[in-house]
């Protein structure tokens, strides 16, 4: 793939982030490398979807700070933000009767001034996002009428027109089928590639990860357990830690780069539901 | 659903651009259709000439004096409820949003007559100060009530914060109303949403908030857009949400309270027409509100003359959208009670 490191585009230093008062990110670093696929995992309520909202600017920390080329984002407006940053939440809303280009062409606020007419770049840019999510055809339709894994598309497609060199994306595999999955995680890594973007996204699958991502974090309660490539981090220690999952890592028999093959997990569901690990 | 795109044919922002130029070309004939209507009987063609060549006479003074204000007040107050309902159900994502429902014409009618009975102010274009004041102070008491407690501003918590400053308001301006002796019927009338005896002096003090606050709606019609598709989307894209929902709360208690102040709180326009506008073009909140303005001023215009026209009665407009309002308002509490809880 590429280099093994590059410089730090969006950096969090020291971070604690929460909700109502109970802190669910504590004192984190991470810096995210430019021109990189970064993939987050850990395991349910580890905090990746608030660390990645942080990041996105909306959620601000309590304590310490989150800076795109050393300037800190507290410090920009919501458009300037949103001009080199994108966020695509993990369950995005909108009215359903919305159309797919309505939402997309809603990805070029940020460039676009008050009163100012449609522009080319504009145009440009949307029909660009529908080419490469292959929504193109279904440009028309309401949201309503689409699949789970078109909506999703759409949602995407929105991201892209929003033209920032920066995407963080929350889970945006989770409701496609395999294929999809594939699909959009080879069109992730071709927006690495060959558009130069860095992309930070939300996975919960490890070896896709590990074949599609250039660095892999790991979170576990709200800190980083582990962060490099594949093969620094898919060992089988790390994953019994973060995960609480047994298994093996082998040699993935189609492409350089670890597989992960689980065993069994290693908690067990007592009479009150709960969790609770066994390690 | 009858869906433009099913009636008109070509692409579909040329259908939506037709769509609209039809119902703006259906105003003047409707409008000069409610100049005819009335008590006594004045030939369709004598407009004209009583505008052009105004002779003194009793058609052309009943035409000037009285039929040509009530019909420019009510295309007025149709346009600016509409556009303030369209405006509240995006910025809220609220089905039920609208300025009857949400308690602000009761606020805007409460501090007029407020200020009627307790001070001697009564000109319009001070009045309509008191509107602006007692529409943003009942928006805001509406918003933090139905905000207390577990999942926030929802649907339904809001409609009935405002049923209950409604009903609360309206009582308090009707005591007002009922112990002032002083009080003329014009005032009582007003109370009930009126357009009758407005003065042409009173339609052109109180058109230009009106007018200026559907400019600005018109204008601001794509960061509505966008704040319709919800904070966290519009947010990710780059709106300053906080900002754009203070100007979208401004322009409500701009076309609201401007509109109270001419008629009384009319109410069912600004939650039936957003509605009529969403069927036609969708969710687009450009098109809505766009759709919107003539929509309304259409509905008002033939609401307060089609009933005088059908039965000879000259019902209180406020009265005749109740009648036919209610009925909607229900089929979609009911239609929409899903999204509600």
């Amino acid at each position: 793939m590429t280099e093994p490191t590059s410089p730090v585009l969006l950096q969090a230093r020291d971070v604690t982030i929460g909700y109502d008062g109970r802190d669910i990110v504590n004192r984190l670093s991470i810096g995210i490398e430019r021109g990189r696929f970064t993939a987050l995992l850990g395991p349910n309520g580890c905090g990746k979807s608030t660390l990645l909202r942080a990041l996105a600017g909306l959620l601000a920390p309590r304590a310490g700070t989150i800076s795109l080329e050393g300037q800190p984002i507290a410090q920009l407006s919501r458009k300037q933000l949103a001009r080199r940053l994108s966020f695509l939440p993990q369950i995005p809303r909108a009215p359903d009767d919305i159309t797919v280009r309505d939402l997309v062409e809603q990805g070029r606020y940020p460039h676009r001034r008050p009163l100012a007419p449609w522009s080319a770049a504009d145009r440009a840019a949307c029909t660009e996002a529908l080419e490469l999510t292959h929504m193109v055809a279904l440009a028309d339709q309401p949201l309503a009428a689409l699949s789970g894994g078109q909506r999703q598309r759409a949602w995407l497609a929105m991201t892209l027109a929003q033209s920032a060199d920066i995407l963080l994306l929350d889970e945006p595999t989770t409701y496609l089928d395999m294929a999809h999955q594939l699909e959009l995680l080879a069109l992730l890594r071709r927006l690495v590639d060959e558009r130069g973007k860095t992309i930070l996204a939300v996975l919960h699958d490890i070896n896709q990860a590990g074949q599609f991502a250039d660095k892999l974090a790991l979170l576990s309660n709200g800190s980083i357990a582990g962060m490099g490539r594949a093969v620094d981090v898919i060992t089988p220690e790390t994953i019994r830690t973060v995960f609480h999952v047994d298994g093996m890592v082998l040699p993935n028999p189609m492409a350089p780069g670890p597989l992960f093959l689980p065993r069994t997990a290693l908690t067990i569901i007592d009479a009150t539901g709960e969790d609770a690990t066994r390690s | 659903m009858p869906n433009l795109d099913a009636i008109l044919p070509g692409r579909r922002r040329n259908r939506r651009a037709l769509g609209l130029v039809l119902l703006i070309a259906l105003v003047p004939p409707m409008a000069l259709w409610a100049l005819t209507v009335g008590s006594s009987q004045i030939a369709p063609g004598m407009w004209f000439d009583a505008l052009m060549h105004p002779d003194g006479s009793r058609e052309h003074i009943v035409l000037l004096d009285i039929r040509l204000p009530r019909m420019l007040a009510g295309l007025l107050v149709g346009a600016q409820l509409a556009v303030a309902g369209a405006i509240m159900q995006a910025v809220t994502a609220n089905p039920l949003a609208s300025p009857g429902l949400l308690g602000i014409n009761a606020g805007a009618a409460f501090a007029v007559v407020l200020a009627l009975a307790f001070t001697s102010i009564d000109a319009s274009g001070s009045l309509v100060w008191f509107a602006f004041g007692g529409a943003g102070v009942a928006g805001g008491c509406v918003y933090a009530l139905g905000s207390i407690g577990r999942g926030g501003a929802t649907p339904l918590k809001l409609a009935l914060a405002g049923a209950v400053l409604t009903a609360f308001l309206t009582s308090v301006t009707t005591s007002l109303l009922l112990l002032d002796q002083g009080t003329l019927d014009n005032l009582r009338l007003w109370a009930a949403g009126s357009l009758m005896g407005r003065s042409l002096a009173t339609v052109a003090e109180l058109a230009p908030y009106g007018l200026a606050g559907l400019a600005c709606a018109l204008a601001a019609a794509r960061p509505i857009m966008t704040l319709s598709l919800g904070g966290d989307v519009a947010s990710t894209v780059g709106q300053n949400v906080v900002r754009w929902r203070l100007l979208a709360g401004l322009l409500v208690v701009v076309l609201a309270g401007s509109a109270v102040a001419l008629a009384g709180p009319v109410g069912f326009v600004g939650l039936v027409v957003p509605h009529a506008a969403r069927m036609l073009v969708g969710a687009d909140y450009r098109w809505i509100m766009a759709y919107s303005a003539p929509l309304g001023a259409l509905l008002v215009l033939v609401a307060d003359a089609g009933i005088r026209w059908l039965v000879g009665i000259d019902l209180p407009v406020g009265i005749t959208m109740a009648l036919l309002g209610s009925p909607v308002f229900i089929a979609l509490a009911r239609r929409r009670s899903g999204m509600m809880r």
